[in-house]
């Protein structure tokens, strides 16, 4: 795994070596952009970690004649501005994510490793964490220490909430989610779904949220009872 | 009463305007009279000179007794030494035969008479008339000349008003746009068709606006800058903690870990001091597209339910709004997420957070309702204050709702903070952005 670094602060470049070094990454750190575009067309990179404020060739146009030449390295930016604009411009000439400094390295490397992923394809064939799981091959859900096969319509629906773990869903959303458009959903349906599901897994499955729906929280405090 | 410039123009224009007026009226009544006096005169030395050239014989010779018209003229001729006028209009009327030749004004029978006086080849024409009728005559004349200048008095005190009024309106309505300026609406003031005398005005302020444009803008840059600047060494800093912690014995994780909770601080702050930089700006122009304000509720909520669940902390909504507002959904984000990160903050564990949404006249309201334990009275007018922080024992930057306030002001709302009424411990804090005009009206969604 052969990481291309472009940053031209000092410690930042050190620090970001080691971390990456300690992750068995192997990296090329160069400190300006001119280095970097060189750096790019002279050897393949599984990933580049690529500043903005770079002196000589700025990140943002490394990157637009990197993509330019047709080099489809993953990209992810790291950069202090955080102004949406410049997000927007990052990712719309080609960047894959996008890291706002100051970062953890545990979170840099997650990102580099969800780059890797997508860039790979890599379909997933489970949705949630450690504490709830769907198995989308299977239909099965995890939650604690509880396993259990879903109905089709309680898979549907712990699939729309896992799918976006975290968000609240609406009675409205989660009907047009498993009923479709237009279709006459008798009023209490999601609750009966939610209330079958609850009664497999638990109360602290399906999270209630007063007035606004329901949602499915990850590592939730509650996932055991 | 304050000097009004509007105001002496007008009632120094109207004095003189009523002076000119007065001053006319007395001069043409006096001229008018005089002249009309002439006239008349001219009239008695016309008859006695026709009567001169024989027309005397027309004259009956016994005329009836009184059947002359008071305010007709009296003609008398004599012949030398004859006591007895020869002919005479009204024989009754004793003019005095002594008098000089040309105008006279005597006493006869008790009345002031004028008299025209013609001494001829021996005869004596006398023409009289009544002063009082020629008086009437006079002052008849005089007053109908002064009916154009009252007429006319009214309407060019009225005009003059009209005038004064519509040169000050261009004025008012600077004064008006002077009045908008403040830090977030520095725009210069439109110099055309504006009068000449206003324009040295007009300059001076547009260059104090742009001055003070400028000076806010540099002042907001160089946070906006010094923010960005202090990013790189603290990522640097943070990296460096974070490759030590493998090498962290466990006696000093906890030593270890306060160290990065303080880069966290330093983080958050920075984060904040660019948010506030930024919600400083004024608006950049342009159409702003109108925002769902209650999914960025439900997103709110979303973000803090972890935690909230993790501290059995019951959060949610009462009353939800379909409405939309005439600002970012980024700032409006901003300035909701906020107040419920407050909200969560303050509470203790096992405590009540609602949200809420109304529309009150052009205004939506998001009021987030906790249950921690409320701000102290007198300190409540200083919460919106830069790096005032109320309550020091919760972690914060203090800057949080002065983005709030700067967020919801640069769009027409605001920001508001206040204890709970209903008895319980708590603040109810509010924020109201504009709605946006093609606002429908729906009932919400669940």
């Amino acid at each position: 795994m052969r990481v291309l670094l472009v940053e031209d602060d000092l410690q930042i470049g050190q620090s970001l070596m080691r971390a990456l070094k300690d992750a068995s990454y192997s990296v090329d750190w160069v400190r300006d952009g001119v280095a970097g575009r060189a750096a790019m067309d002279a050897a393949e990179y599984t990933v580049v970690l690529l500043d903005l404020g770079l002196p000589g060739l700025s990140g943002i146009e490394l990157l637009r004649s990197a993509r330019a030449g047709g080099n489809p390295v993953p990209v992810l930016i790291l950069t202090a501005r955080d102004d949406l604009d410049s997000r927007i411009e990052g990712l719309d000439i080609g960047a894959d994510d996008y890291l706002l400094k100051p970062f953890e390295v545990g979170e840099l490397l997650a990102r580099i490793r969800a780059v890797l992923r997508r860039k790979a394809g890599y379909a997933v064939s489970r949705l949630g964490d450690d504490t709830i799981s769907l198995n989308l091959d299977q239909r099965t859900l995890t939650f604690g220490d509880k396993v259990g096969v879903l109905s089709a319509r309680e898979f549907a629906l712990m699939h729309a909430l896992l799918e976006h773990p975290g968000t609240i869903f609406s009675r409205s959303q989660i009907e047009d989610k498993l009923y479709g458009w237009g279709k006459e959903v008798e009023s209490n349906a999601v609750d009966v779904l939610i209330h079958s599901v609850r009664k497999k897994f638990g109360q602290g499955v399906i999270r209630n949220v007063r007035g606004l729906g329901w949602t499915v929280i990850l590592g939730g405090p509650a996932a055991g009872d | 009463m304050k000097p009004s410039l509007r105001n002496n123009l007008a009632i120094a224009l109207g004095l003189l305007v009523s002076a000119v007026a007065i001053a006319q009226g007395i001069s043409s009544y006096q001229l008018c009279r005089a002249g009309m006096s002439a006239l008349l005169d001219l009239r008695l030395e016309q008859v006695a000179v026709r009567m001169r050239n024989g027309l005397a014989e027309t004259i009956p010779a016994t005329p009836s007794r009184g059947s002359q018209p008071v305010r007709d003229i009296v003609i008398t001729i004599h012949k030398p030494g004859s006591e007895v006028p020869l002919r005479s209009t009204d024989p009754s009327l004793q003019l005095p035969q002594d008098a000089a030749g040309g105008f006279s004004s005597d006493m006869v029978a008790g009345e002031r008479w004028r008299i025209y006086t013609l001494r001829d080849a021996g005869m004596l024409i006398q023409i009289a008339q009544r002063s009082s009728v020629r008086d009437e005559l006079e002052r008849e004349t005089a007053l109908s000349t002064l009916w154009p200048t009252l007429v006319l008095l009214p309407l060019v005190l009225g005009a003059v008003l009209l005038i004064v009024r519509m040169s000050f309106r261009k004025m008012k309505q600077l004064g008006d746009e002077v009045q908008e300026i403040d830090a977030s609406h520095l725009k210069p003031l439109p110099s055309a068709g504006v009068p000449t005398e206003l324009l040295p005005f007009i300059d001076s302020i547009n260059r104090m606006i742009v001055r003070l444009a400028q000076s806010i803008e540099a002042e907001r840059k160089f946070i906006a800058d010094a923010a960005h600047e202090l990013r790189t060494p603290l990522t640097a800093l943070q990296l460096q903690a974070d490759n030590l912690q493998p090498h962290i014995v466990p006696g000093n994780q906890e030593r270890f870990n306060e160290l990065r909770s303080g880069i966290g601080r330093s983080s958050a702050l920075i984060a904040q001091l660019l948010r506030l930089a930024r919600a400083d700006a004024p608006l950049s122009g342009g159409t702003i597209e109108p925002t769902d304000v209650s999914r960025i509720v439900v997103e709110a909520v979303s973000d803090v339910l972890p935690i909230a669940a993790a501290r059995r902390i019951d959060i949610g909504a009462e009353e939800m709004v379909t409405d939309k507002v005439a600002a970012p959904g980024a700032d409006v984000s901003i300035a909701v997420k906020n107040l419920v990160s407050n909200a969560v903050r303050y509470t203790p564990d096992g405590g009540t957070i609602d949200l809420g949404m109304r529309t009150e006249g052009n205004l939506m309201w998001v009021e987030v309702t906790d249950t921690g334990p409320g701000i102290p009275q007198e300190l409540l007018p200083r919460v919106f204050d830069r790096f005032f922080r109320a309550n020091l024992d919760v972690e914060g930057t203090g800057l949080g709702l002065s983005i709030v306030k700067s967020i919801t002001q640069k769009y027409g709302g605001d920001a508001v903070i206040r204890n709970r009424g209903d008895g319980r411990s708590g603040v109810v804090a509010a924020v109201s952005f504009p709605l946006a005009e093609a606002s429908v009206r729906a009932p919400a969604p669940i």
